[in-house]
């Protein structure tokens, strides 16, 4: 293993860790709290093509500019993606 | 610090992990001061990767700050040779979280000497944009660079091994 090789089981937590993220969204949706949308989606912008997940990147950049424009309908849209990249991986 | 023990006739002396060849277990004569770094970041995932991945690839000393609060009391207690910087931390942004610490390093008597001679090299660590991470000038701090976390892992160590190595010298363009 190099020393920048991801560890699978340190892929699996993340994507664990991700599944809590989903969940904190969906509730944060129902309170129209954006802050909350747009702060994991920022986060997990950052964080996805670290640990090799490019397409939940992706999503989480929708995530974040979504939320940053209030747009619930496109956020319960982009929530239910995120939630079947989760189910899959 | 991570010791070795070693060996020289008969006798066991505990020295520092990187003053061997891991090889040959011989003392490495050129041998470099371990570097201390600062990394202030809230994200959980990103601190266990990248300080694992730095510590095993360059052999440097991190301690992690996960708010601006706790961050000012790390520097307030020790001198960094460089300080990785997460720009939106909880409560301030990265130029907020230096502009605070500098406040506290004035009011703190027993700051580390090294504080007064040199600045310490700022890396902004972020997921937004370049230009969106405008950093304002300080007295202890030097802003050095830019690393984008939207990119591989590799790519992130080997970009952040540039500043550990002070091989990439140019100022970052501030506020």
């Amino acid at each position: 293993m190099s020393t920048v090789d991801i560890p699978n089981e340190a892929r699996l937590k993340y994507i664990e860790r991700r599944r809590t993220d989903l969940e904190n969204c969906r509730k944060a949706l129902l309170q129209d709290d954006f802050k909350t949308l747009a702060q994991v989606g920022h986060q997990i912008k950052g964080n996805a093509i670290t640990f090799g997940f490019e397409e939940l990147g992706i999503l989480a950049t929708e995530l974040e500019s979504s939320a940053l424009e209030k747009d619930k309908k496109q956020l319960g849209l982009i929530l239910d993606r995120f939630g079947l990249y989760i189910t899959k991986t | 610090m991570i010791t070795t023990t070693y060996n020289v006739n008969s006798a066991m002396m505990n020295l520092p992990f990187n003053q061997f060849n891991q090889k040959t277990m011989k003392p490495v004569k050129n041998f470099k001061k371990t570097k201390k770094i600062l990394m202030i970041e809230d994200d959980q995932d990103m601190i266990a990767i990248i300080t694992k991945s730095l510590k095993m690839k360059y052999f440097c000393s991190i301690d992690v700050a996960q708010d601006p609060f706790e961050a000012m009391n790390m520097m307030t207690e020790k001198f960094y040779d460089l300080i990785i910087l997460d720009w939106q931390l909880p409560g301030l942004n990265g130029t907020e979280t230096l502009v605070q610490a500098e406040k506290g390093l004035k009011l703190e008597p027993s700051l580390p000497i090294q504080w007064d001679r040199v600045k310490v090299p700022v890396v902004i660590f972020s997921s937004s944009k370049k230009n969106e991470c405008l950093p304002r000038r300080t007295k202890h701090f030097d802003y050095v660079g830019f690393v984008s976390k939207a990119q591989p892992l590799h790519d992130i160590v080997d970009a952040l091994g540039e500043y550990i190595h002070d091989e990439k010298s140019f100022r970052y363009q501030s506020a």
